[in-house]
């Protein structure tokens, strides 16, 4: 993961295997956020993503013994419980989606001046990332959202990393035409 | 790694740009949101992994740091810290046990004299109280809580007097204390049933509540912005005012990782035995 230092983190997780609680709060530390964002990029609502990122850590907590690093990045390994939590709780959770969708999106209240334009800017990648399919949004959420390296990415998805290339390649050119960000690209092409 | 993303991304810096502002609109979680999710999830890793290595952590790395800062008491500390290893062991001088006070008094010596370095200091000491504190309540000792919280509110003025006239250092130390609200909060909410035939919970809330109202002292009552601090210790002495609510109401959450409901999900979330597929 951007900016983590997988050999400090492997020396966390062997500490909280031997029982060090403390090493599992660092863990948490370094996690918390780019897990969060993970999750409420996938989550319909900030409640959800809390409960669900807590779920994640718990989960963690319970499986860190049957964890071996084997080359296997704890990233990887994290995120893919995180990825798991989400599939279950958009399983269980489909019916009332569109709903919280629509009533519980934050930022949606009319906003003044600039604030506006950023908050439709803000609101228009929202669309173009809905827009995607599920597994280019989690190509994207697990590469750019949560900082997961490409390999990490591949780990979690339980794909191999050209096919999160690939799906990434395909969102990013899905997002710039959907946010109107080829159109200089196509008037380079009709001249 | 970065890099990786990068070569990834290429220079569209554009697309870029419009997603790092929609993550720090709608993915970001915010800080008492953190603080409980934090709160629960330590609980239960005291609780399952043991609270075997607080001491040590909160004389850590940090200690040895700063004893390097002042060695002129660096002889008179190691000395004592000395005594502490060969009197007692490592459990004596957690929270409640006979070295626990000298422990702290060997945190006062080392406190570095400069301003800002000191303030970074003192908050990490309250970080450390609250920590033990959190781990006293997963091993079920009412006693070192509320030895814990007592250190904890003790520290509370000369970490306000370390913070002084600097405005970001009081700004940031009035967040923090902010963040040790919702702690606290979950704490005295969040103990984990297999223990809680073993604590005195009723200490446990009435230090919990003295701690509370000790720093809503300190950075004003819920609902008002951080009132001025004075020397921090408004209220001396008296330590069992019922403070109001701290911000935001704490979310017991889902503390139970094993029912998340999972119905013919076959990646087997809760168990990923760090193996991927095909390997």
């Amino acid at each position: 993961m951007n900016d983590v230092d997988e050999v400090a983190v492997e020396r966390l997780v062997a500490a909280a295997k031997q029982g060090d609680a403390m090493a599992f709060g660092r863990i948490f530390d370094l996690y918390h956020r780019p897990v969060h964002r993970y999750i409420a990029a996938r989550a319909h609502n900030p409640a959800d993503a809390e409960d669900l990122t807590q779920v994640v850590f718990l989960k963690a907590l319970e499986a860190l013994p049957r964890y071996e690093p084997r080359g296997i990045p704890f990233g990887g390994w994290l995120f893919r419980l995180a990825r798991n939590a989400t599939i279950d709780h958009a399983r269980t959770h489909r019916d009332h989606a569109d709903l919280a969708a629509v009533v519980e999106r934050p930022g949606t209240e009319p906003e003044p001046g600039a604030q506006a334009a950023a908050g439709e800017e803000i609101e228009a990648v929202g669309q173009a990332l809905a827009a995607l399919t599920d597994e280019q949004r989690e190509a994207i959420s697990l590469r750019f959202f949560a900082g997961l390296s490409a390999r990490e990415a591949a780990l979690a998805m339980g794909k191999q990393e050209g096919t999160v290339r690939g799906l990434q390649f395909r969102a990013i050119a899905a997002l710039r035409r959907n946010l109107g960000l080829d159109a200089g690209d196509d008037e380079d092409r009709t001249r | 790694m970065t890099t990786d993303r990068q070569d990834d991304w290429g220079d569209d810096g554009e697309l870029q740009a419009r997603l790092d502002a929609y993550a720090a609109s709608r993915l970001e979680p915010d800080s008492a949101a953190t603080a409980r999710t934090r709160a629960t999830v330590m609980v239960q890793a005291h609780s399952i992994l043991g609270p075997a290595r607080v001491a040590g952590d909160a004389a850590g790395p940090g200690l040895f740091r700063r004893l390097f800062r002042r060695p002129a008491l660096a002889a008179s500390a190691a000395l004592l810290g000395l005594a502490v290893v060969a009197v007692g062991t490592a459990a004596a001088s957690e929270p409640g046990g006979p070295l626990y006070g000298a422990r702290l008094w060997v945190e006062t010596l080392t406190l570095p004299s400069d301003a800002n370095a000191r303030a970074a200091a003192e908050l990490d000491r309250l970080q450390s109280r609250v920590d033990e504190a959190t781990a006293a309540v997963a091993s079920g000792n009412g006693a070192a809580v509320t030895a814990a919280l007592d250190a904890y509110r003790q520290t509370l003025p000369d970490a306000f007097a370390a913070a002084g006239s600097d405005p970001t250092s009081e700004q940031h130390l009035s967040a923090e204390l902010g963040r040790h609200l919702v702690v606290l909060e979950a704490l005295a909410g969040g103990v984990p049933t297999n223990a809680r035939a073993a604590i005195d919970q009723a200490a446990i809330d009435q230090a919990v509540q003295r701690t509370e109202g000790k720093i809503n002292a300190v950075i004003g009552t819920p609902g008002q912005s951080g009132g001025a601090p004075g020397q921090g210790n408004p209220n001396p002495g008296s330590g069992n005012g019922t403070p109001g609510q701290p911000n935001g109401t704490p979310k017991p959450g889902n503390p139970d990782p094993g029912s998340p409901g999972d119905p013919g999900h076959t990646p087997n979330p809760g168990n990923p035995n760090g193996t991927p597929p095909g390997h």
